[in-house]
C-alpha cells in the first residue's frame, strides 16, 4: 500500500501523521508526506519546508529506535569476497527497507494533492483538518472535502488526537473490495478498537438481499481475523441523526464507490455536512 | 441438561443466533435442537386439495429443509453437530408456542439484527409469542464472548425469577456477573442523555438476588445505573448478555422497553 500523507503548515495536521505513522507501522508501506504551498517564496525556508521537516522527525520518532524500517541503518566495514582469493573491505549503509519521501507542490491545495496522489499511484490519502471549523483547512477551507469527493483513492480526515476505541463501518450496496477490509483490519488492530458494520434497512425491517450477503461475508472475513464485529441496521431517512448521536465513535468508514446506494440516497451537500460535522475521524473507501 | 429451541430463517440473524448458542453451549450443560417454520402465504396456496395439496407441502418443507441445513452446515466448524431441523409449516408463533408446550423446551433462541430504530424490537415485544411463552426466551442481536453477565433489576422488583433463571443456565458454569440496579430518569426533563454509574448497595431487591447468587458460589458486583434510558442501554451493550424480568405490556412504550431496544448484545427475558 502507498500512503500520501497531504499537509499544510498548521497543527491539526500533526493528528494525520501520527495515525500514518500507526498504519505504516503496522503495514509497512510506502509513504510520501506532501506538503502544500500557495504562495510564492521570498528567500530563505518556507514555513511548509519546516513544517514537512517536523512532521518527518514526527513519523520517525513514533518507531523504537532501531526498529524504524524507514531510516537508513547499520554502517559498518564488511569484508566482500571479489573473487580469486581477493577480498577487499567496504563501508556499507544499508538502505532504508521502506520508502519515505518528503515533498513539497506549489498551487492550489487540491490540484497538487491529486496530481502527486496520481503520480505516485498512492492507495490512500490521509489528512487533518481543523475540525472547529467544519472540517476545514485554515487557508483552503474547502481542501479536506474536495479531496473526499473529487479523489480516486480512500480518503482519511482526522479530525483531532482522540483514542480510536471505536470503528464504525457502513455497508451498502457497493462491491466492498479486499484492500479495504485489509484497511479496516488493520485499523481495528492498530487502536484495538471495536468494529461495527452498519447496514441499511429497507421498507420490510430487514437487510436488503445483497447487504445481507454482503454483511454475512464481511463478518465471516473479520471473524475468521480474529476480529468479532456488531452488526446494526438504520433506516435511511434516520442515518444523519444516527451519526450526530454516536459522538463516542472514533472513526466512521463508508463505502461510496460507483455503486454506492449513499451515493444517491444522500446529496452531496448531506453528505457533506456528515463528514464536516461529524465528531469522530472518517475514512472513504473508494 | 437444558433443553434449548433455536429458530432459523436463512438469514443473517439465525446464523448468528446459532453461533451465540454454540457458545453458551460450550459454556454450560445444554442440548440445542433448532426449527423452521415455513410461512404458509394463503393467497399462494395451491388450489388443490388431499394428495394435491399434501404434495405440495411435502415440496415446501422439503426446499425449506435444504435451506436450513445448508445454513446448519456453514456454522459447522463452531457449533457441534446438530440434529436435523424440525420443519413444519404455519403459522410461526402458534407453531412455536405449541412446540415450547409439547416439549417442555427450558431456553428459546432467536436473532434479531440490533437496529437504530427500535421498531422491530417493540414489534417483537408485543406479540403474541412473546407475551405468551412458557419458557426463557434468548434474543441475540450480535455475537461475542459470553464472559460476563448483567442481571438488570429495578427498586422493588422481586428477583427470584432473574436469579433463578441465572442459575437454570449457569449454575456450573465459568462466568462473572453483575447485579446493575437501574433508575430510569425521563430524557426529557434532563435535556439531554445522562448517565450515573456507581457502586450499588445492597438494597432490599439487590440483597436477596446476592444472597442466592452467593450461595451457589458466585460473587456477583453491585452496579447502580441512573440515567435515561437510551443512555442506560448503551452502557448495557458492554456485557455479552442481559438478563431481564420481560418489560410491562401496560405502559406505551416502558423505559425499560426503550433501554432494551438500545442493547445491542444479547437478552435473556425471564419466564414466570
Amino acid at each position: 500500500m502507498k500512503i500520501l500523507v497531504a499537509v499544510d503548515h498548521n497543527g491539526y495536521c500533526a493528528h494525520a501523521v501520527a495515525q500514518a505513522s500507526a498504519l505504516a507501522a503496522n503495514t509497512w508501506s510506502n509513504v510520501i508526506l506532501l506538503g502544500v504551498w500557495g504562495k510564492s517564496a521570498a528567500g530563505g525556508k518556507l514555513p511548509i519546508q519546516t513544517a514537512v521537516d517536523n512532521y518527518r522527525k514526527q513519523f520517525i520518532d513514533f518507531f523504537k529506535k532501531g526498529e524504524c524500517p524507514y531510516t537508513e541503518y547499520d554502517f559498518s566495514h564488511e569484508w566482500i569476497d571479489l573473487g580469486s582469493g581477493v577480498y577487499e573491505e567496504f563501508y556499507m549503509a544499508k538502505s532504508a527497507r521502506k520508502e519515505l519521501k518528503c515533498r513539497i507542490r506549489k498551487g492550489p491545495p487540491v490540484k497538487a494533492i491529486l496530481a502527486e496522489a496520481k503520480e505516485t499511484g498512492a492507495d490512500l490519502i490521509i489528512t487533518g483538518c481543523e475540525a472547529s471549523g467544519g472540517c476545514i483547512w485554515t487557508e483552503s477551507p474547502q481542501t479536506p472535502l474536495r479531496l473526499v469527493n473529487e479523489a480516486g483513492c480512500s480518503v482519511m480526515l482526522t479530525k483531532s488526537d482522540k483514542k480510536i476505541d471505536h470503528i464504525v463501518c457502513c455497508l451498502d450496496n457497493d462491491n466492498v473490495t479486499q484492500a479495504s477490509l485489509e484497511l479496516i483490519n488493520q485499523m481495528v488492530t492498530i487502536h484495538n478498537a471495536r468494529l461495527t458494520l452498519v447496514g441499511f434497512e429497507d421498507k420490510e425491517g430487514g437487510f436488503q438481499a445483497v447487504v445481507e450477503k454482503r454483511m454475512y461475508a464481511t463478518l465471516r472475513y473479520y471473524q475468521s481475523a480474529g476480529i468479532e464485529p456488531t452488526v446494526e441496521m438504520v433506516d435511511r431517512d434516520a442515518f444523519e441523526p444516527f451519526v450526530s448521536e454516536r459522538r463516542q465513535w472514533g472513526l466512521v468508514a463508508f463505502w461510496l464507490g460507483p455503486q454506492s446506494i449513499l451515493k444517491k440516497w444522500l446529496p452531496k451537500a448531506r453528505m457533506n455536512r456528515i463528514v464536516k460535522e461529524s465528531k469522530a475521524s472518517v475514512l472513504i473507501l473508494k | 441438561m437444558i433443553k434449548s429451541l433455536v429458530y432459523l430463517n436463512a438469514d443473517l440473524a439465525s446464523s448468528i443466533a446459532l453461533r451465540y448458542c454454540c457458545r453458551l453451549a460450550n459454556k454450560t450443560n445444554m442440548e440445542i435442537e433448532t426449527i423452521h417454520i415455513e410461512p404458509l402465504d394463503e393467497k399462494k396456496s395451491s388450489p388443490g386439495s388431499g394428495w394435491v395439496r399434501k404434495t405440495w407441502e411435502n415440496g415446501m418443507l422439503e426446499e425449506a429443509k435444504i435451506k436450513i441445513m445448508r445454513l446448519i452446515s456453514a456454522e459447522k466448524d463452531v457449533c457441534p453437530a446438530l440434529k436435523e431441523p424440525i420443519v413444519r409449516i404455519g403459522d410461526p408463533e402458534t407453531e412455536l408456542l405449541r412446540e415450547l408446550q409439547i416439549k417442555d423446551y427450558d431456553l428459546f433462541v432467536i436473532g434479531l439484527i440490533h437496529s437504530f430504530s427500535a421498531r422491530q424490537f417493540y414489534k417483537r415485544m408485543k406479540s403474541k409469542f412473546y407475551q405468551a411463552s412458557s419458557c426463557p426466551i434468548l434474543v441475540v442481536k450480535n455475537l461475542s464472548s459470553i464472559n460476563r453477565v448483567a442481571i438488570l433489576i429495578q427498586p422493588d422488583d422481586d428477583t427470584k425469577l432473574q436469579a433463578e433463571t441465572f442459575l437454570m443456565l449457569f449454575q456450573n458454569a465459568a462466568i462473572a456477573v453483575d447485579i446493575v440496579t437501574c433508575m430510569f430518569h425521563r430524557k426529557v426533563a434532563l435535556k439531554r442523555k445522562h448517565l450515573d454509574e456507581s457502586p450499588g448497595e445492597k438494597d432490599r431487591a439487590g440483597s436477596s438476588i446476592v444472597n442466592r447468587l452467593e450461595e451457589a458460589g458466585f460473587s456477583p458486583d453491585i452496579i447502580a445505573l441512573k440515567g435515561d434510558a437510551a443512555s442506560i442501554g448503551d452502557r448495557l451493550s458492554d456485557y455479552p448478555l442481559v438478563l431481564t424480568a420481560p418489560p410491562p405490556v401496560t405502559e406505551k412504550n416502558p423505559p425499560l422497553l426503550e433501554c432494551l431496544s438500545r442493547i445491542s448484545s444479547a437478552i435473556l427475558f425471564c419466564r414466570k
